[in-house]
């Protein structure tokens, strides 16, 4: 009797403690979409933590939406996000399965080198690379922004790829070359199709730092029609008077896409970093 | 014979050795041109006195040492240096802590695990800008909701201006910063606390180890490349922040929340000195180093 009750005192500090943790980690967020659904008087004069159904709203979006051109912005990162990961994942799926099949001294060399690389700062290299795009006239061009994501993209993804070929058995492999595979074969048809979740938690993850990317696009884009989404929604904040709901309603739009992403995809994540970053 | 077969092999050899650096090579060379070219042109130029403003204002400019006399002699240098230690101590350090206990609780059975798990977590893909502008928000003087939820809990009686003054701007930035990290850990430790089997902690209750017992001889050991890795990951991340202190302090109120990398960047974009900045890259890099080389043991034991 008295180790049930205890167990089951356990069991309510372990949900009391639970229901704590999301409800202050969650509350920024909560915050900001409360924010960008509340009219503008009602978050100068009395503010609640409830929302109240008579100041709720839907002006903001329509508003901000009319006067700032955040669509063109949210296209342009579309644009440059899907770009820098389709490359970055093509480029570190390839270097990740030569790194996890053959143990060459270069390939081993590579891998370590990419782990050094992931260290480096990024604004340690935003002053080179800004003169050397600036003298290949490639500032207010994408590629430039393309390119440098691309850069920082793959050694991450390179990591989390490599572990995921390694739990791959090769004996799979193995007879499917026997049964009169080529290499290349192999790999289309027995490895990649295994590795798809770990493609999908990698791309993810290369999606979530290209989408967040603010260093370079803010240094290499200075045209206000060319920028993304995230350098374009810092901007609102040098304007004259910051009106809290506008500016809650675009950053609410801005983070839909990585989050419905993340959300779906988020299973893979955990799974993916067993494998990658954590590898036993 | 044996000479035939050795022959094939060779051959068979230096076929995958090919395919492996081919296999390899698009990844070594974006590596190679937009990370040692740069890294080699940040060194000459930390070097050189000179601005950039179209193109360098001097290129042929002679090596001299002027940059880093003028860098160890100037105070501002040495408080963003400290600044960025304490900045980075103090966000890693709790953000670790919450990340871990939310690991641990996250790795036991209870209901609506997933929507848990996922709202936990949703904080880690968000932008570095769009947690910058979430948090001026939430601390704003007048409006923000933080100040609301304290004087209603009688634990302040006047509004507090968060980001007018030095050290609760620097509060400020560094919760945001806790908010925005602690996710990684939980996602890591998370992913290291299911590698370990459970075996183990049944045969230690059963030799009748306390929960506490458990967790400092079974849990943190078996956990530990885990988490040395991950605190350098991390670590740098927090260090190198550039984004989120930029969004919501600038660097201010009088350089009270100047950085590192912002020092930096202040210098090459404001005011073109790159070779002095590039003077500032070499000692951050400097201190990721140490981190690194700390860390050595351990990632190498993870990785290798």
């Amino acid at each position: 009797m008295n180790t049930l009750n205890r167990r089951k005192f356990k069991r309510a500090g372990m949900y009391a403690l639970i229901i704590l943790s999301v409800v202050i980690l969650a509350f920024p967020l909560y915050w900001m979409i409360v924010t960008s659904l509340t009219t503008r008087s009602a978050l100068l004069e009395n503010i609640s933590i409830l929302p109240k159904p008579k100041n709720i709203t839907s002006s903001n979006f329509m508003k901000i939406l009319d006067s700032q051109p955040i669509l063109t912005w949210f296209g342009n990162s579309i644009f440059v996000t899907a770009f820098s990961t389709i490359i970055a994942i093509t480029v570190s799926t390839m270097a990740a399965y030569s790194m996890s099949r053959y143990k060459y001294k270069s390939t081993n060399f590579l891998g370590f080198f990419l782990l050094v690389v992931r260290m480096l700062p990024e604004t340690l290299l935003v002053v080179p690379l800004y003169m050397m795009f600036t003298h290949m006239k490639l500032i207010n061009n994408y590629a430039s922004l393309i390119i440098s994501n691309i850069t920082f993209i793959i050694p991450f993804s390179t990591w989390m790829m490599k572990g995921y070929f390694d739990s791959i058995p090769n004996t799979l492999e193995e007879a499917a070359r026997i049964d009169g595979c080529s290499r290349l074969q192999a790999v289309r048809k027995i490895v990649i199709p295994l590795a798809t979740p770990g493609i999908a938690a990698t791309s993810t993850y290369s999606a979530i730092l290209g989408w967040s990317e603010f260093l370079f696009a803010r240094t290499f884009i200075t045209r206000p029609d060319k920028w993304t989404v995230t350098v374009g929604i810092s901007s609102l904040m040098g304007e004259y008077t910051i009106i809290w709901g506008e500016v809650m309603a675009a950053a609410a739009i801005s983070i839909i896409p990585i989050a419905l992403v993340f959300i779906f995809l988020e299973k893979y994540m955990v799974a993916g970093v067993t494998a990658g970053a954590v590898k036993g | 014979m044996t000479a035939k077969i050795k022959v094939i092999r060779t051959t068979s050899e230096k076929k995958n050795h090919r395919m492996a650096v081919a296999f390899a090579l698009p990844a070594a060379a974006f590596s190679l041109l937009l990370i040692i070219y740069p890294l080699f042109t940040t060194i000459k130029l930390s070097f050189q006195d000179v601005k950039f403003i179209g193109s360098l204002t001097d290129d042929t400019a002679g090596f001299t040492i002027a940059n880093y006399t003028k860098l160890f002699s100037n105070a501002d240098f040495w408080r963003a240096l400290g600044r960025s230690l304490i900045f980075t101590f103090s966000a890693l350090s709790i953000s670790f802590l919450i990340g871990l206990v939310l690991a641990l609780l996250l790795n036991k059975k209870f209901h609506c695990q997933k929507l848990v798990r996922t709202l936990i977590l949703l904080a880690w893909p968000i932008p570095g800008v769009i947690v910058g502008l979430l948090f001026i928000w939430l601390f704003d003087g007048n409006y923000g909701i933080i100040n609301t939820i304290l004087k209603s809990l009688h634990i302040i009686d006047q509004n507090v201006k968060w980001l007018s003054a030095g050290n609760t701007a620097m509060v400020t930035v560094i919760i945001a910063t806790i908010w925005k990290s602690y996710p990684f850990f939980t996602l890591t430790l998370l992913a290291g606390l299911k590698g370990i089997s459970e075996d183990y902690y049944e045969v230690a209750s059963i030799d009748g180890a306390n929960a506490w017992q458990r967790f400092t001889n079974i849990t943190l050991p078996a956990l530990q490349s885990v988490i040395v890795t991950s605190l350098l990951l991390n670590g740098l991340w927090i260090f190198r922040n550039y984004d989120l202190i930029y969004t919501i302090t600038g660097g201010g109120p009088n350089q009270a929340t100047e950085t590192l990398p912002l020092l930096l960047y202040n210098q090459a974009f404001k005011y073109y000195n790159m070779g002095y900045a590039s003077t500032i890259g070499m000692i951050s890099l400097l201190v990721c180093s140490i981190f690194v080389v700390l860390a050595m043991p351990s990632l190498k034991k993870q990785f290798y």
